[in-house]
Parts: structure tokens; C-alpha cells; sequence
């Protein structure tokens, strides 16, 4: 088993309602909605000019001036200026890492508390210039004489000047992670209809807890807005089989992905407070939960070898192995929501035969997970998924979750670009 | 909001509104403004009983200048008319008319307390109770008399109650400090002996040594006006917080609760549960409870719908005493727990346009007078403070006119910050005020509405 | 080296009057030696999206024994116009591994004329060499469309595989801009790649991309890991700019021998197809 010594115990979270891009927090940066997080979950604890362990945060559209983003972000909140902080990066995993590794970090005693943070803004996003004249402007700036630099500048063409905008697309292929889906769900043979119930079902499980005032301490509203502006309580079959498919229409077999059940771009920040289990009783801080084990798997997917966003297929086989557990030793599955597609292809690939054999070395299917307990409280369908936010959300939401139903054990499961997954074990504490 | 003409008034427009004989507002002098040299002016007692010789001890004791008899050009602090033993209304004369023979000596921003048995006319002889009643009239007028900020108030000793209980001293030490600065016209009723007795010194003491030092208090509508500033009051007199507001007002909570190393509860106060919620937020047991969360949903009852008077009377009135069952039913208001509502002088005079405000806020002034037997059950007290005409957002948003003209409806010719209302309710929280119970308190400057 | 006087000749020579020679090419071999700069190929290598490695990609050594095949096709005694010769084939074996700082002395000739379906072409042989040691050998083959020489030798054709567009597992967008970086740093400022109005001249509808900085982009993407390979590319249809370009292995996988072909996603034609094979390194020098 794995974590000989499991101090670190999840104390509960705080995030912004998220926004979906170029709406209410079109203006916001990363560093300002980190600082309003942190703010929130200093605020829920009473920690205000306290000093923590350590909190670690990223972002993954970041700008270059935010090479130390959860620093700045600490300084600029009311946590003690002496608070140390540090950037980390995973793509869509950041947010799980940040929990992760803090959570190690305090289970080895290097620290008391921590704070695990990601951020992602695609309304604020970096706009890099052209490639072109970048060069040119870095050759300039290398330049010793006048005459030099009149030289080099004038290699500047009017076609340089056009900015590049950032793109979620995977570098080395070029395609968006939609297309990259895209060809995953067709290989999947995931339907329509399966896609659209999940989005559904992903609507209903989130306002369901917003109406029942399940985030009422998991969420600070900011700039006035007080819940995910991008759920739909009132989405129905229906309105989501009028959407046009938006990924796959290059692909031969008929596109499925439409907005309704692929994530939108997404603004918002989120947090988790980690404490040591004496830290939390010093304070009267009250267990919610603890991360026992964590993950990651990376495929190949630069060839179409495998889909981009398949990893945790891989990565939960030998999570389980590891702790000697199966799907039917978990109460609830927390499996992020990049799109209905990405989930089902998860679990069409454990449940396939040839899969467990081929590809995770099994004798058969790696098994069944029980629908009825997959993301109870909605995920990123219906949250919208501002990407290394995605982590905390889900760990203070299933934290909390298994503590107020008295449930055990959870599965936290999240893709990542660059064709990662990073998963986790959650247990009541 | 910014009261220009009182900024005016303390410039060269002084003089030519004197001449108009306009009103001459001053700026009042508060908790951590008023001067050393007012602090250092003497205290005139006045009385012949015994009650007097004890306030003027306990002034000594406690290091004030103390005078029984004025001195001709002394400039005075306050006065203070003991008239505790008075047994009918001619009795009351000689002390009386050598207040009246003083008061122009007093400084700007001075006092004038006077103590008394409270009127009892179910218990007291008549010649007693009309002395008694008495002094509320003479008291409150005196209050309309007062010149450059200067207050008239008195304190009012229950049955039973003795010159000598805690609460005595610790009502005494409020409105001879700036915390009381817009209290005025107003009784303070000792009800009982119980309290912790407590020094000038401790009870304007902050942090760590203050008043509150080592107590929890929850405060409900604590993101912004009054409750965040009955928060900032009650965290400097060393309480630990808990700021409760609706989610949505969040962000500010949280800022609020930053600022005096709080914690944030987003709680709709209304929800079911929300006791336990705030009796968990607060580690089990709730010590210090502000019920300072209200909403106004103004409307002529004719055109009163569902929504609006449902819900202004849901969140002012019927969550204060849901939750406060709550508690009790649980056993989760702690030893000696005090409890404050936010009534209002609507709910004691009425106001056009708010029939369910001043319903609530009347209900409030009920259901603490209802609720004092079981907070002295209790070891604890609830009572209310009905603030008048206070500068806040949501008197910023009157027009202009009827905001000036509220402004100086007061005797004290100006409205009142959310600080006074705070400083009141952080005195009524305080352990040393635990023999005043079942009360409501005004902050309003002695405002013409509802006297 | 500038390429400018080079194309002016060639313009010149496609004038319609000075002498018509015969179907012989001039059998001389120039040579030239360049010590490869560390910051000349990182120029080249982030162009064509190359990781930065000691190792330079072999689109690199063309790049530089480039003015010396047009020197040489331009030469007046080849019989066939430099302007409007087409690039359609480039085979290249990569012997060794050429790294930066490394001398390399190139012997440049042609060979042909060969008659093709279409024309006729030529090749231009490549030799590259460190320290004696053959490194690499190229052969481009270029064709004057439409153009017969009575002389030309006959020569097999490689077989015309019938292209079958693969789901593309990348798509590159390629922005006009691409003509002008690339020219900057391979020295080829031949005008279709950079002017609208040039690419008009010559019938293309608008400016087109370098065949060799898709086909070296596309072996980067391949990214071989083999000591010793040959690097075939067969040139279709030329990319318009701006557009996006499918990539795709029709054969193998990253790293390994394999066929990868560029290709139009939409309408499934291809615009570069590209293999490569082991071949054993040679155990002496040539």
C-alpha cells in the first residue's frame, strides 16, 4: 500500500463561480481571480495573516509576466506576506497536481498546511506576436549599434505585425482537443444520444446542489456573479439534440460532439486547504477527506496511436491495482467531463474486453463502474472547465460530498492535454 | 455618504448659519477621537443619597476628576444626576435645578447621565412613580436642550437592582465614552445584578484586553453597512468573528472577514439548518450573536404583494426567532450567551411605505423583551438596538432632500454612523452588560421619529 | 550567399532569344565547404518546427548545397530553362549524422537530361562530406514541364502509388508568412514563395509553400531515430498559402522506417509524400 504515513487530511475548498469565457470575467486575470480564491478559502478558515506551509497553484494559458503567478497571488491576499507559494504545470491535471503534491509534501513532513490552487482564464489569455517578429524584435534587442538596429528593423514586414492567438490545440499535432476527441469517440462508437444523456445528467447533478446550497461554502462569488454561469438547469434531451455538432464533421463516420456536450472555454480559479491532521485539530478544522493514492498515465497519441485524452483508461487499472481495489469498492466516480465523450470512451474501454487484454495486459475487461455513482453532483459539463481550476473543483466537491453522506471512497479521474490523466483516490476521514 | 453640511458647519459657515439660526451640527467626538483634554475634564455628581456618594467612588476608583459641586468656569465633562432615592416629584428639585446650573459649563461633545429607579407603576406608590416617570421627561427634554453635541441619557435601575450592580458601571462607562456619541434621549435599563463588573479602563480597553477578548461572536449581514462595521467594532474589543451572509454577498464577506481575521459563513438565514450552521461554524456553541441581517422591501400595504412582506418579515423577524428556538432546543447557545437584534425606529414609530419593515422591526423589540427570561436562564441577555437615521448605502440611495432633512430631524442634527450602532452593540455584548436584558436600546440622536 | 543573381540569370535565360545549346550537361562538379553554424540552423531548424539538436536535419544540407545546384542549372549549356522547372522528387540518404560545427565539403553535379510522361528532367547529385567521409548524398530531381529533348536518356519511373488520404493525426496551419521565414533561412527567395503577383506569373492562384520546407517540417514530425536512412519525397500538388495542411503516417510510426504523406484534409490530395527506410551505413569512406 502506499502512503506509509497519510497525515494530510482535506479541509475543505474554495473556488469562484466559473464563467464561461469572454463573459463576466472577460477582464479578470489568472492573478486576480487566484488572489480572490485564495481570499475566499483565507476567509472561510479565519486565516487571515497566518502563514501556510506552502501553496501551490498554476495556471495553463499563462502569460509570461506571471512566471510567478501563486506567489504574486499570495502576496496580493490576505494570507501572511511570509507565506511561501510555487507554480506547477500539468495541463487540465494542474489543478489535481497542486493537490497532490501537496498532500505528499505534508504526508512526509516537510510541511504543517498547504494550499492547492489552479486558475485558468481564456477571456485574458496570453497573445503572442508572430513568430517572425519575434525573432526580429529579440535580434533587435541583441542589436549593439544604430545601424544594426536599422538594419534588422527593417526586415519588419506589415504581415509580421498580426498577432497569434492562443490555441488549445496540441502542439505537435495542430489539432484541437475536440478533433482529437473527436476521432477517439468515433473509434469508441460512442452515440449521440449516450453523449447528450450524460451532458444532461451532468446539468441536472449541479443545480440540483446549487439549489440544495451544497456550494454554499465551497464558492465565493465574485464580480457578482454567485453561480457557473455556464449551467443549464432547464437542458433538456431535447434542446441538446437540436445542437449542431461542432468536432468530428471532417471525420467519415457522423459527427456527435456538439457545445452541449463538449466543455466550453471556461474562466475561474479554484482551491483546496490541506492541512496535517494536528494542524486541522489545533485549529478545530474538521476532516473532510484524504487523498490516499494518485496516478498518472500518459499515451502516445502524436501518431493516433491512442486517443489524447485516454490516459486514465491506463492510469486507474494500476491505480486500483496498487491499493488492492476495484470499481466496487468506490461510492462515488468523479470522472472530469472534457467531454461526454471522453468519460464514455473511459468506460467503454474498461468494459471492453480487448482492451484490458491489449492494452492493460489483463485477462479480460478491467470492469463495470455503476453509472449511479458517476460525477453525482455534475462535473465540468455543466461547471464549464477552466482548466487547471478543474483539480480543486472536483477534490473540495467530492471531499465534501463523502463527508456530508457518509460515503467512503471516491475516484477522481482527469485528462489532461499532451495526452495525460492524473487520478486519485479520495476517502472519507 | 459624506454629511457636507455638517463638514460646512465646522468651517467659517459656523457663524452665518448661527445667525440664520440654522442648525449647527458638530462633528461628534467617537471612540478613538475624542481628545485627551476632554478625557481629563471632571465629572460633576450631583445628588444627596447615598446612590451619588457611590457613583462618585466608583468615579474615583476609576480615575476620573470628580466634582460635587460645580465650580464656577470649570468646563465639564459630564454630569451626572443621581436621583436614585427621589420619593415624589418635589423631591427632585434641588438636584435638578443645580443640573440646570452646570450644563452651560459643559464641553463640546458632553454628558449628561442621570440615574433613576425605572418607572414601576404596577409596583412602585404613586408620589414614586410619578417621581420615577418624571425623569424620563426631564431627561429627554434636556436631551432637545443640549448644545454642541453634548447628549442627555439616562440610566434606569430595575427592581431590585442596586446602584452598585455591574451594569450600572458598565452603562455608566458607555455613555460617558464615544462609543455612546449618538445615543441620546435614550434609558438604559438595568434589569438585573448579574454581569462581570468591569473598569473604565477594561471596558475601553481593545485586542487581546478588550471586552470581548476571548469570545466568539457571529454576525449575520456582516458583508457590508452595519454589520461589517459592527464586525471591524466587535474584532477591535478582541471577539473572535464569524461573519454570516447570504452567498451571494460573498465576496464582500469575505473581504470584511479578511480584514479582521474572521471567518466567512454564506448562509441564506432563512434555510432550514442554518442554526446548526452557524452553531458549527461557531465550534459547537454560540457565545455572541448579532441578528444584524435585514432587508427592506418598501411598498404602501395597498400595493403590498406576497413576495415583498413574506419576505422582509422571513429574513428580519421570523429567522432571528427560529434560530434563537433553534439554539436553545439544541443546548447551543453557550453559558452566558448574548444575543443583539437589529430593530429599528420604524418598528417604534411607524413609517409610510413600511408596513412589513417596521412589523419585523417591531417584532424584533417583541421577541427580545420575550426572549430575556431565557438568556438570564442562561447567565446571558438578548436585547435590540433600533438605530435611527444612519449613514449607510441604503440611506445614500433617499433622494437628497429627504436625506438632508432626515439628517436634522435629530437633536444632535446629523445621521449616525454604522459605527454607533456597532459601538452599542458591542456594549451590549460585552460580559459587563449581561444585568441589562430584554432591552431595546435607540442609536438614533434623538430622533424626532418615534420619540 | 544570395540567390538574387541566380534567379536574374535564369529570368535572362528564359528570354527567347541567345543560344539554344544541345542536349548535353555540363559534366563539371563544384564544390563548396561550410562549417555548419549553431545559429544559422537554429534559425532553419525552429522554421520547420525541427527540435534544436547537435544533429542537423538533413533538409538543412540541401539548404546549403542549394546555390550551387542552381548555379549549376543556370549554367548557359544546360538546354532546358531554370525558370519553371519543377522540384518533384528529392531522395536523400543520410549516412552519418552531421552535426553542428561539423565541415562539410559539398561536390555538386548534374545528371540527365531524362525524359519523363510529362517532360524531362534533371537531377542534381549531391555529395556531402566530413573530414573525407561521405556523409550524405542527395539527388533532386527537377522537370521542365512539357519540354522534350531529343536526346534524353530513358529512365524507370517510380511507381505512382494511388493516394488514399488517411484520417490526418496532425493539421498544420500554414500562414503566408511561412513563405518569407523560410526563405529566410534556406536562402531560396524564389518569388512564387513569397509574392502573389510572382505565383500569378508562373499560374499559381497565390503564393505557394517551399516543397522542401513541407517535406523537411514532415520528416522532423517522422523524427527518425536511425542511424542511417534514405529519405524519399515525391512532390504533388503545391500547398496555397494560407491553408491547412493534413499529416498523416500511412506506414510505420514516429521514429521508425515509415510512409508519411502531407496531404489537403478536404479533398484528400496529396501534396508531399515522404518515406523513409534504413539503409546500412557504409563501413568505409566513399
Amino acid at each position: 500500500m502506499p502512503a506509509p504515513t497519510s497525515r494530510a487530511v482535506i479541509l475543505g475548498g474554495n473556488r469562484i463561480p466559473f464563467a464561461r469565457s469572454n463573459k463576466q470575467y472577460a477582464k479578470a486575470s489568472n492573478l486576480d481571480m487566484l488572489t480572490s480564491t485564495i481570499d475566499g478559502l483565507v476567509a472561510r478558515f479565519g486565516l487571515a495573516g497566518e502563514t501556510i506551509g506552502e501553496v501551490a497553484g498554476g495556471a495553463v494559458l499563462k502569460h509570461s509576466k506571471d512566471f510567478n503567478l501563486t506567489r504574486e497571488a499570495v502576496l496580493g491576499s490576505a494570507l501572511s506576506p511570509t507565506t511561501p507559494a510555487y507554480d506547477i504545470g500539468q495541463a487540465c491535471a494542474t489543478g489535481l497536481e497542486t493537490v497532490v503534491s501537496l498532500t505528499n509534501k505534508i504526508n512526509a513532513g516537510q510541511i504543517e498546511s498547504g494550499i492547492a490552487a489552479g486558475v485558468d482564464s481564456a477571456s485574458d489569455a496570453p497573445i503572442v506576436v508572430n513568430d517572425s517578429l519575434r525573432e526580429i524584435l529579440l535580434e533587435l534587442s541583441r542589436a549593439k549599434t544604430l545601424a544594426q538596429r536599422v538594419r534588422i528593423a527593417a526586415q519588419i514586414r506589415p504581415a509580421y505585425l498580426a498577432p497569434q492567438a492562443p490555441s488549445t490545440g496540441e502542439p505537435r499535432t495542430g489539432l484541437s482537443m475536440g478533433e482529437h476527441q473527436a476521432i477517439t469517440t468515433a473509434e469508441w462508437q460512442i452515440s449521440r444520444e449516450a453523449q447528450d444523456e450524460l451532458a444532461l445528467a451532468s446539468h441536472q447533478g449541479l443545480a440540483g446542489a446549487w439549489d440544495e446550497g451544497f456550494f454554499d461554502d465551497l464558492v465565493t462569488p465574485y464580480l457578482g456573479v454567485s453561480r457557473d454561469t455556464n449551467l443549464r438547469p432547464d437542458s433538456t434531451l431535447e434542446s441538446l439534440a437540436k445542437l449542431s455538432p461542432v468536432f468530428g464533421k471532417r471525420l467519415p463516420t457522423p459527427a456527435t460532439m456538439t457545445a452541449g456536450n463538449s466543455t466550453p472555454l471556461t474562466d475561474g480559479a479554484a482551491s483546496v486547504l490541506l492541512g496535517s491532521e494536528e494542524w486541522a485539530a489545533e485549529r478545530g478544522f474538521t476532516p473532510l477527506a484524504r487523498l490516499i493514492d494518485a496516478e498518472a498515465a500518459a499515451v502516445d497519441f502524436v501518431d493516433g496511436a491512442e486517443g489524447l485524452l485516454m490516459a486514465p483508461a491506463y492510469a486507474v487499472p494500476r491505480l486500483l491495482a496498487r491499493n488492492g481495489l476495484t470499481f466496487d469498492d468506490f461510492d462515488v466516480f468523479e470522472i472530469h467531463e472534457a467531454f461526454a465523450s471522453t468519460v464514455l470512451a473511459h468506460l467503454a474501454a474498461w468494459e471492453s474486453e480487448e482492451f484490458g487484454r491489449e492494452k492493460l495486459g489483463l485477462d479480460g475487461a478491467f470492469g463495470t463502474l455503476d453509472r449511479a455513482k458517476l460525477n453525482p453532483l455534475g462535473s465540468s459539463l455543466a461547471a464549464g472547465h477552466p482548466f487547471a481550476a478543474t483539480g480543486g473543483r472536483i477534490i473540495a466537491t467530492t471531499a465534501k460530498y463523502l463527508k456530508e453522506t457518509g460515503k467512503k471512497r471516491s475516484l477522481v479521474s482527469i485528462c489532461a492535454a499532451g495526452g495525460q490523466g492524473l487520478t486519485a483516490i479520495v476517502e472519507a476521514a | 455618504m459624506k454629511d457636507k453640511y455638517l463638514e460646512l458647519m465646522g468651517g467659517p459657515l459656523g457663524k452665518i448659519a448661527k445667525t440664520l439660526g440654522l442648525p449647527q451640527p458638530v462633528e461628534l467626538q467617537r471612540f478613538g477621537s475624542t481628545p485627551e483634554s476632554y478625557l481629563r475634564r471632571p465629572v460633576l455628581v450631583l445628588g444627596s443619597g447615598s446612590g451619588a456618594q457611590t457613583i462618585a467612588d466608583l468615579l474615583l476608583d476609576n480615575g476620573f476628576e470628580v466634582r460635587r459641586h460645580a465650580a464656577p468656569d470649570e468646563s465639564l465633562r459630564a454630569i451626572i444626576a443621581v436621583l436614585d432615592d427621589v420619593t415624589s416629584p418635589s423631591a427632585l428639585s434641588e438636584t435638578v435645578l443645580g443640573l440646570g446650573g452646570a450644563v452651560r459649563s459643559l464641553a463640546k461633545c458632553g454628558r449628561v447621565v442621570t440615574i433613576s429607579a425605572t418607572p414601576d407603576p404596577t409596583a412602585q406608590d404613586p408620589q414614586v412613580a410619578a417621581a420615577t416617570q418624571g425623569i424620563t421627561g426631564l431627561t429627554r427634554s434636556l436631551a432637545h436642550e443640549m448644545r454642541r453635541g453634548a447628549t442627555a441619557n439616562g440610566i434606569l435601575l430595575g427592581r431590585g437592582v442596586g446602584i452598585d450592580a455591574p451594569s450600572v458601571a458598565s452603562a455608566l462607562w458607555f455613555l460617558l465614552s464615544g462609543k455612546s456619541a449618538y445615543v441620546d434621549g435614550q434609558f438604559i435599563t438595568v434589569t438585573s445584578d448579574a454581569g462581570a463588573a468591569v473598569t473604565d479602563a477594561e471596558f475601553l480597553a481593545t485586542g487581546q484586553a478588550g471586552p470581548l477578548a476571548g469570545r466568539t461572536a457571529v454576525v449575520t449581514g456582516a458583508a457590508r453597512g452595519i454589520g461589517a462595521e459592527v464586525a471591524r467594532v466587535l474584532a477591535r474589543d478582541g471577539a473572535h468573528l464569524i461573519g454570516v451572509d447570504m452567498p451571494q454577498a460573498g465576496q464582500a464577506l469575505a473581504q470584511v472577514m479578511n480584514e479582521v481575521g474572521g471567518k466567512s459563513l454564506q448562509l441564506d438565514i432563512t434555510a432550514d439548518g442554518a442554526a446548526d450552521a452557524i452553531a458549527e461554524a461557531a465550534d459547537g456553541t454560540v457565545d455572541i450573536l448579532v441578528h444584524n441581517a435585514g432587508i427592506t422591501r418598501d411598498k404602501l400595504l395597498a400595493n403590498m404583494d406576497a413576495s415583498r412582506w413574506d419576505s422582509v418579515i422571513a429574513v428580519n423577524i421570523a429567522s432571528q426567532a427560529r434560530i434563537n428556538a433553534r439554539l436553545f432546543e439544541t443546548g447551543r447557545f453557550a453559558e452566558g450567551a448574548q444575543v443583539v437584534s437589529l430593530a429599528s425606529t420604524s418598528g417604534i414609530a411607524g413609517n409610510r411605505g413600511q408596513t412589513n419593515y417596521a412589523t419585523s422591526k417591531a417584532g424584533v423589540i417583541g421577541l427580545t423583551a420575550a426572549s430575556a427570561g431565557d438568556f438570564a436562564a442562561l447567565g446571558g441577555s438578548a436585547n435590540a438596538v433600533a438605530p435611527g437615521f444612519i449613514e449607510t448605502e441604503m440611506t445614500a440611495a433617499m433622494p437628497p432632500l429627504t436625506r438632508q432633512v432626515a439628517r436634522r430631524l435629530s437633536s444632535l442634527q446629523q445621521g449616525g454612523l454604522p459605527v454607533d450602532v456597532a459601538e452599542t452593540i458591542a456594549f451590549l455584548a460585552s460580559a459587563s452588560a449581561r444585568g441589562i436584558n430584554g432591552q431595546t436600546l435607540r442609536v438614533c440622536g434623538q430622533n424626532m421619529v418615534g420619540a | 550567399m544570395s540567390m538574387l543573381p541566380v534567379y536574374a540569370k535564369a529570368v535572362l535565360k528564359a528570354l527567347p532569344f541567345g543560344t539554344r545549346p544541345g542536349t548535353d550537361l555540363p559534366d563539371r562538379t563544384i564544390g563548396r565547404s561550410i562549417a555548419i553554424d549553431a545559429t544559422a540552423y537554429a534559425g532553419f531548424a525552429k522554421v520547420i518546427e525541427a527540435p534544436l539538436r547537435d544533429v542537423v536535419h538533413p533538409g538543412y544540407l540541401h539548404v546549403l548545397a542549394f546555390p550551387l545546384s542552381m548555379q549549376l542549372l543556370s549554367d548557359p549549356a544546360v538546354p532546358l530553362p531554370l525558370v519553371g522547372m519543377v522540384h518533384i522528387r528529392n531522395r536523400v540518404d543520410v549516412l552519418r549524422p552531421v552535426r553542428i560545427g561539423d565541415v562539410v565539403d559539398f561536390h555538386v553535379s548534374l545528371a540527365g537530361p531524362y525524359a519523363h510522361p510529362s517532360g524531362t528532367t534533371i537531377d542534381v547529385e549531391v555529395t556531402a562530406q566530413v573530414d573525407g567521409e561521405t556523409v550524405l548524398t542527395e539527388t533532386t530531381t527537377y522537370l521542365a514541364k512539357g519540354k522534350r529533348l531529343a536526346g534524353a536518356k530513358e529512365q524507370p519511373q517510380p511507381e505512382r502509388e494511388d493516394f488514399v488520404a488517411p484520417l490526418p493525426t496532425a493539421r498544420w496551419r500554414l500562414d503566408p508568412i511561412i513563405g518569407q521565414r523560410y526563405a529566410k533561412v534556406s536562402g531560396d527567395y524564389n518569388p512564387i514563395h513569397l509574392n502573389g503577383l510572382a505565383a500569378r506569373g508562373f499560374g499559381f492562384p497565390k503564393v505557394i509553400a517551399h516543397g522542401m520546407y513541407t517535406a523537411s517540417r514532415a520528416l522532423a514530425a517522422a523524427d527518425p531515430r536511425l542511424e542511417s536512412y534514405r529519405w524519399d519525397v515525391s512532390f504533388a500538388k503545391p500547398i496555397l498559402l494560407p491553408g491547412t495542411v493534413g499529416f498523416a503516417f500511412t506506414e510505420g510510426a514516429r521514429h521508425e522506417a515509415a510512409d508519411f504523406a502531407v496531404f489537403d484534409p478536404a479533398k484528400g490530395k496529396p501534396h508531399v509524400l515522404s518515406s523513409v527506410t534504413e539503409v546500412a551505413a557504409p563501413t568505409s569512406s566513399a
